[in-house]
């Protein structure tokens, strides 16, 4: 069996978890970012943090390893609002939710709130505090810096005590009166989460870049990064199709897939179709320099 | 002294993914560094010119500044103009970046071992998952960091030298390691019942599209999530509706008025 799929045995609703685990669960999330990988983004770090929430939640140890399994899938959780997320996930780990539905809100609302907490610090809050302490440390003092580091860590903290306790109480409210009607989540649910999967194809594939030239009307004209021009995120949109081919319809290995991948980042490179350096070949198309 | 420096970088590339996040920012990274050399307060006024570039580069996510805030402290350590270390500094904030994406692909060996240890329910497995990638982006970085303090003021030119003529293979780890990600998306996609779905999925990517067309790649996750959200509000809605009976209608004696 694939690891992670399945339905839960037990569906008997669990005790409600108290404020010690989900203070525990908020302190680990602070590590959830380290654990970044190409594959599966924060996923392993997102495991970890929920571990000791999940071993209360489920008394049953295959619906445990389950339960580990499928927060092991690709889940973005180094913002620091991510513990909304768990909150709410957490609720639904609670009520023993069908896997599918807590997979799909996982997806959707991790997705959306990193990119809301990314847009919050990286935007607002971090380049305010980087004014405020820039204008203290104009004149060579290093309060300015020592209070970046100290606001930072103070608020980042607060507000992931805040937001578990805040995700966890709404979602159980929410997942009681939805739950009623599970045919329905999980459908919608479902839509949300396969929804935000095809936004993140762009989103996450958005970042590479891509130059080369074409000759037009007897100059050589430069398009810098093309696919951004034509269409955004279509390199991305052909990796997922391409990955789900080979480990659905031809029931590869994910090893294999990421050596296949592997070998396609070797050719887009050295062909010069892709990457921030140049290519060493001196191919028409490729912009040195 | 170069020991200091490889754990100042090992703690920032740690502290870039978690915690609070902030420690790599130039501000606080160049006063480090500076501080490490003997020279905090150059290394503060490096910090103060580099740290508007890091608001400018988070617009498109691109930009790694541990790297570019040690290349103009050690410079301005050596005496240095202020400004040529800031430049010198500035024009490695694309190789930490691409280094940064590089590692990604090294971090996705843990993901066997950390499905194997959540099959058998071992929480260690999984915390010695997430160490491993830890240690190897503050490994990375430290020791890079550690070399790079050790060129003393030739760190710029032998810096950029280097990643000139080996940038193709930065480049080749860093689309791999983007590449693989379609991997953990396909996982998803399947286990996510997308096959039965695939408008969904369309219809997200055509969304992203247009809101990354548009030059709002940033805001683009938060308005997919807001469209994500109402339309499966709007699903759950209409599905809940087809479940309900409708009430039973009495029949009408002539002449009545007519019940609408």
């Amino acid at each position: 069996m694939v690891v992670g799929t399945g339905v839960y045995k037990d569906t008997n609703e669990a005790y409600p978890l108290d404020k010690k685990i989900l203070g525990k669960v908020a302190l680990r999330s602070l590590f959830a970012g380290a654990s970044t990988n190409g594959e599966t983004a924060e996923s392993i770090g997102w495991a970890w943090a929920l571990a000791p929430a999940l071993k209360k939640i489920h008394t049953d140890e295959e619906d445990l390893a389950l339960s580990m399994g499928h927060h092991l899938e690709y889940v973005n959780a180094a913002s620091p609002l991510t513990t909304f997320t768990m909150g709410v996930v957490l609720s639904l780990e609670v009520q023993k939710a069908d896997p599918e539905t807590i997979r799909s809100v996982r997806t959707a609302l991790a997705s959306a709130v990193d990119g809301l907490g990314n847009s919050l610090f990286r935007f607002i809050l971090v380049p305010l505090l980087a004014m405020i302490c820039i204008a203290l440390s104009a004149n060579g003092n290093v309060t300015g810096a020592v209070l970046m580091a100290v606001c930072s860590a103070v608020v980042t903290i607060a507000l992931r005590m805040y937001l578990i306790n805040f995700g966890y109480a709404k979602g159980v409210r929410a997942a009681e009166s939805f739950m009623k009607n599970a045919d329905a989540l999980k459908h919608a649910s479902s839509v949300a989460g396969v929804f935000m999967l095809g936004a993140m194809t762009v989103i996450s594939f958005y970042e590479i870049s891509s130059a080369f030239t074409v000759p037009a009307a007897g100059n050589i004209r430069t398009l810098s990064g093309f696919g951004e021009l034509v269409l955004p995120g279509m390199l991305g949109l052909i990796a997922v199709a391409l990955a789900y081919r080979l480990l659905v319809k031809k029931n590869r290995s994910p090893f294999v897939t990421v050596i296949i991948f592997a070998v396609i980042a070797v050719l887009l490179v050295v062909l010069g179709f892709a990457g921030d350096y140049p290519s060493i070949l001196n191919l028409p198309w490729v912009i040195k320099g | 002294m170069n020991f200091l420096i490889f754990i100042l970088a090992f703690v920032m590339a740690i502290d870039e993914n978690t915690f609070t996040r902030v420690l790599h920012r130039p501000l606080v990274a160049c006063t480090l560094f500076g501080a490490v050399l003997g020279k905090p307060a150059e290394g503060l006024a490096c910090g103060v010119l580099i740290e508007p570039m890091a608001i400018a580069f988070d617009t498109y996510r691109k930009g790694n500044f541990i790297l570019a805030s040690l290349v103009s402290a050690v410079l301005v350590a050596n005496g240095s103009e202020t400004a040529a270390a800031v430049s010198a500094g500035a024009a490695s904030v694309m190789a930490g970046y691409v280094i940064r994406k590089a590692i990604g692909l090294l971090t996705a060996v843990m993901l066997p071992s950390a499905r194997k240890a959540a099959e058998k329910r071992d929480e260690k497995g999984l915390f010695a998952g997430m160490l491993v990638s830890m240690l190897i982006y503050g490994l990375v970085f430290g020791g890079l960091s550690m070399w790079l303090a050790s060129l003393g003021a030739d760190i710029g030119t032998t810096f950029h030298s280097v990643i000139t003529a080996n940038g193709w293979i930065l480049s080749i780890l860093q689309v791999a390691s983007v590449l693989i990600g379609a991997v953990g998306i396909a996982v998803l996609f399947r286990n996510l019942s997308g096959p039965k779905i695939p408008g969904a999925f369309m219809a997200g990517f055509a969304a992203a599209a247009v809101c990354c067309a548009g030059g709002i790649t940033t805001a683009a996750a938060i308005i997919c999530g807001f469209a994500a959200f109402g339309i499966s509000a709007m699903d759950y809605h209409l599905r809940s509706e087809q479940n309900e009976k409708p009430a039973e209608v009495k029949e009408i004696k002539k002449g009545g008025a007519q019940w609408w």
